[in-house]
């Protein structure tokens, strides 16, 4: 059998075009592309809102004007006290619809869904501090994949927006019910310690 | 990529990504979740599409035969991914000729079949199937060579058949 017989028989073997579903799961995956100009501006706002709280706190224990080799290394106890538990941060440009609650599933699923996770980055004040532990989040997933909220349950103040920011730059494969994208409810954990 | 760009790669590829899926997986809702990843990591990293090194067909392609190969090693984890596993081969008797094509096909292992369904189904050159697969054009050569030689045996009967219905006339 020759190369031009062996393709004429595999060319029989002809593959149906992609199904209309795919156009829907992929086409309303893509929020951040399709945002109005007020939803930028909303988006905006919030992320200047969240380095803004990101700031304070690191300024609230580390004022700029102290020099680095200065300072006194903080009370773990002292900061423990004016601990406040960040609220539930929604990510900037991802708006949550209104409706369906999210279905919660183990953070062992969770993992097994994710697709991308930018790295996370021990904050220099947190290091400096000789603070580590474990910082437990708890996240809504959109219907595209991208988190949309994530709230603290537990961990340092110093590292709790280290963990939310990579949260923030994850992506999960959409999740289908009855052939429709829903969102899910699930927690996550990240670990700091100095290498 | 603007919105209309995305649109536009969308409806140019997504039978291109879903038809190769479709036949490294031999599973329709496979495919369909290999395209939807494909075309999310476009979206997710644009920045790693470079129009002056390849097309986007064959950037998708590349990140769909990753897919792919990844959801194999899942699915079939005790197989290694080139040659030394013969596949079933099916008895045209049992269906039709494309089944009988399809079934030859996915026998072959996940590398020479990628190898074929780039070249034969999808109109890739040697030097866009070496770029996709990440190997030199001298290795795809010779995964070609040897999945063309497995389709041989595999769809002789095919050929066979052709000729006694030509000489029964």
């Amino acid at each position: 059998m020759t190369d031009d017989e062996l393709s004429a028989i595999l060319k029989i073997w002809q593959v149906v075009p992609a199904p209309p579903s795919l156009e829907a799961r992929v086409l309303g995956s893509r929020p951040r592309l399709a945002l109005s100009p007020w939803r930028w501006t909303a988006g905006a706002v919030a992320a200047a809102a969240m380095i803004g709280l990101g700031a304070w706190i690191l300024y609230d224990r580390h004022p700029a004007e102290v020099p680095a080799h200065q300072r006194s290394q903080p009370n773990a106890a002292e900061m423990k006290k004016d601990a406040i538990p960040p609220p539930v941060v929604s990510m900037p440009g991802r708006e949550r619809e209104l409706g369906v609650p999210p279905i919660r599933i183990d953070a062992k699923a969770a993992a097994s869904r994710l697709l991308n996770s930018p790295p996370l980055i021990y904050p220099k004040a947190a290091k400096e501090a000789g603070i580590q532990g474990t910082v437990r989040l708890q996240i809504v997933i959109g219907k595209d994949g991208h988190v949309m909220e994530a709230m603290v349950i537990s961990g340092d103040p110093l590292l709790a927006p280290a963990a939310v920011q990579v949260v923030n730059g994850q992506l999960y494969r959409p999740t289908l019910l009855n052939g429709q994208p829903i969102e899910l409810v699930t927690e996550v954990e990240f670990n700091f310690k100095p290498l | 990529m603007t919105d209309r760009d995305f649109r536009q790669a969308f409806d140019d590829h997504k039978d291109a990504v879903f038809g190769f899926a479709l036949r490294m997986t031999g599973s329709a809702p496979a495919a369909e979740d290999i395209a939807q990843d494909c075309f999310l990591e476009l979206l997710r990293h644009p920045d790693w599409f470079d129009s002056r090194r390849v097309s986007l067909r064959a950037f998708l392609l590349g990140v769909a035969r990753n897919l792919a190969l990844r959801w194999w090693r899942r699915e079939h984890r005790l197989d290694p991914l080139d040659d030394s596993v013969e596949g079933h081969t099916p008895d045209i008797a049992a269906g039709d000729e494309a089944e009988f094509v399809a079934a030859a096909v996915q026998a072959l292992p996940p590398l020479q079949r990628e190898a074929i369904v780039l070249f034969e189904y999808e109109g890739c050159t040697l030097e866009e199937i070496a770029r996709i697969a990440g190997a030199d054009v001298g290795t795809v050569k010779s995964r070609l060579h040897r999945a063309r030689e497995r389709l041989r045996r595999a769809l002789a009967p095919m050929r066979t058949e052709a000729r006694g219905t030509d000489d029964g006339r």
